[in-house]
């Protein structure tokens, strides 16, 4: 449970998990615009293509990218239904006493379920090959420039990753307070979903409590290991762009160039 | 570092947290006078609430005297310049292990205070493995804190705080909430690192463990009652019990067979010098 808790990080060693996170950011992100900028066929086969490319390079099996699909097989469900319903236009593809579809929400409805697996597809490639560690890193490298505006990027960084070193330690927490609870004789699996949902209040709020504590003694802690913010502080980890990083940048460009280039 | 002049020093200390609201009889810590030594290994005893872990945390600053002074090498507390020195001289360990780590690894948590210090990454590495290696993690480099053994996590602490290089290491009840197995460990720990030099500031309200210190201080009711070579604490086992600290077993068999005639005079350390002398004591009669 902790796994999928933190992340969804495979830890192996693959070309794709070596790439700095910085650049893997920036091919995602940029991947997610593109998404929406391609309009046709080729497009959407030479997007996948990349997306499979991709899944391959990462040497994750394929079936962890089908199960991460599942999270939005409802969202394209819905909206092919949504748009085979009320869409109307272009020539009718079925015509039923209930309802007509047409073509052009055939269409629409086909191209947004590829959009959505296209997004799921590279968020997974991201969230698969990179620790929550190097993301948090990576961002905090990204986000650097807002610093100029006061944007407090080191504490956001510093953030993140103290949330993710607690997340093991508050979900074993969780875990003994509800048993805790069990054995005073709470009950967390009959009634309603309301009665259901309010059983876990007797759980939250002492997890709340003893994270305030946690957070008291962790400040406490960080200030006498010479905690005084980000200023003059200098870092054990180092980002560093290779050759790799290069390439999958370049191959980013030509497959923007080819993709504006295929647009109609 | 060796000093002739006295490490730490507090000198008139009166603190409280809310010192305008509190009668000064009711302070926190009252008139705390007090020299430590470079290389000295001391135990700070008290029962809960007596005020030891907030004279803890006056020795790095992380409190400052309401009245009074403390003095830490060359740097006073109250001073906001010194104060980044002695944390820099002073380390700290505390009582849970678990709401000390930072950092996502345990070789990013031994980091973190160097970071802080501004140490470049070249010196950063060797300084990690090598406390690393002082408190037997080696191995552990890329290990979750989650995936640590309590015993092993508070070592991760220690290790956090001697990359940093302190002269002085207080330790905060930092044996309190560990297992036997890894309360021994971190002890064993405390004795090595007094041994290779550091000055050990042990708080703690078990009696048991002012034995592995040289010096027993004991702060009841707010005040330092007690300051007194370890040697010679069983002398004073009544006045232990006085001030609500448990009285460890050999002491208190030490005290009733001495009122029973018995003639144990050698100071004891531990139960095993107790059993020895009651063997010395058996087969001279």
């Amino acid at each position: 449970m902790n796994s999928v808790m933190i992340g969804q990080y495979i830890p192996i060693d693959s070309w794709l998990h070596r790439l700095d996170p910085r650049s893997k950011c920036i091919f995602v992100f940029c991947m997610l615009i593109l998404i929406f900028f391609a309009n046709n066929v080729e497009s959407y086969a030479l997007l996948l293509f990349i997306g499979l490319a991709g899944m391959v390079l990462s040497r994750i099996s394929f079936l962890l990218f089908f199960r991460s699909m599942k999270l939005i097989i409802w969202m394209i469900l819905f909206t092919t239904l949504f748009h085979l319903i009320f869409t109307q236009s272009g020539s009718a593809v079925l015509e039923t006493p209930v309802l007509t579809i047409y073509e052009e929400g055939v269409r629409q409805a086909a191209i947004l379920s590829v959009r959505f697996i296209l997004l799921m597809t590279f968020a997974s490639l991201l969230m698969f090959t990179t620790s929550p560690i190097d993301l948090t890193d990576g961002l905090e490298s990204l986000l650097s420039p807002l610093r100029r505006w006061r944007f407090p990027v080191h504490e956001f960084a510093m953030m993140m990753s103290i949330a993710l070193r607690f997340i093991p330690t508050l979900w074993a927490e969780t875990d003994k307070i509800i048993k805790a609870q069990k054995a005073r004789g709470a009950d967390f699996e009959s009634g309603n979903l309301y009665r259901r949902v309010m059983a876990y209040i007797p759980v939250l709020i002492p997890l709340m409590i003893s994270s305030f504590r946690r957070a008291e003694d962790l400040a406490t802690a960080m200030e006498a290991r010479g905690y005084v913010g980000g200023v003059g502080r200098s870092k054990l980890r180092v980002l560093s762009i290779r050759r790799s990083d290069v390439l999958l940048l370049v191959c980013f460009a030509i497959v923007a160039t080819a993709l504006f280039w295929m647009r109609k | 570092m060796k000093h002739t002049k006295s490490l730490i020093e507090l000198s008139g200390v009166w603190f409280d947290y809310h010192p305008d609201r509190q009668m000064k009889e009711q302070w926190a810590l009252q008139d705390i006078n007090l020299t430590i030594q470079s290389g000295e290994y001391v135990v700070v005893m008290g029962p809960n609430g007596s005020g030891k872990s907030t004279f803890a945390r006056l020795l790095n600053g992380l409190f400052i005297p309401t009245e009074g002074e403390v003095r830490v090498g060359d740097f006073s507390t109250s001073d906001d310049l010194g104060q980044f020195h002695i944390r820099r001289k002073v380390g700290m360990v505390f009582q849970n292990p678990d709401n000390q780590i930072v950092a996502t690894t345990v070789r990013d948590d031994v980091a973190f205070g160097l970071e802080n210090l501004g140490v470049p990454r070249e010196e950063m590495i060797p300084r990690i493995e090598q406390a690393l290696e002082v408190v037997g993690l080696v191995g552990f480099e890329n290990r979750e804190p989650a995936h640590l053994s309590g015993g092993q996590k508070q070592r991760l602490a220690i290790a956090g705080v001697i990359a940093m290089n302190p002269d002085i290491i207080v330790f905060d009840e930092s044996t309190s909430m560990l297992d036997p197995q890894g309360r021994e460990e971190v002890r064993e720990l405390m004795k090595e690192l007094h041994q290779q030099g550091h000055t050990v500031i042990h708080i703690t309200h078990s009696a048991q463990e002012a034995f592995l210190a040289e010096r027993v201080i004991v702060i009841a009711h707010h005040r330092l009652q007690l300051d007194c070579p370890s040697k010679d604490l069983y002398n004073q086992s009544h006045l232990l019990e006085q001030w609500g600290l448990e009285v460890p077993l050999p002491i208190r068999l030490r005290a009733l067979l001495k009122d029973q005639g018995l003639e144990i005079n050698e100071p004891i350390g531990n139960s095993d010098e107790m059993v020895a002398q009651i063997w010395r004591y058996l087969s001279k009669t």
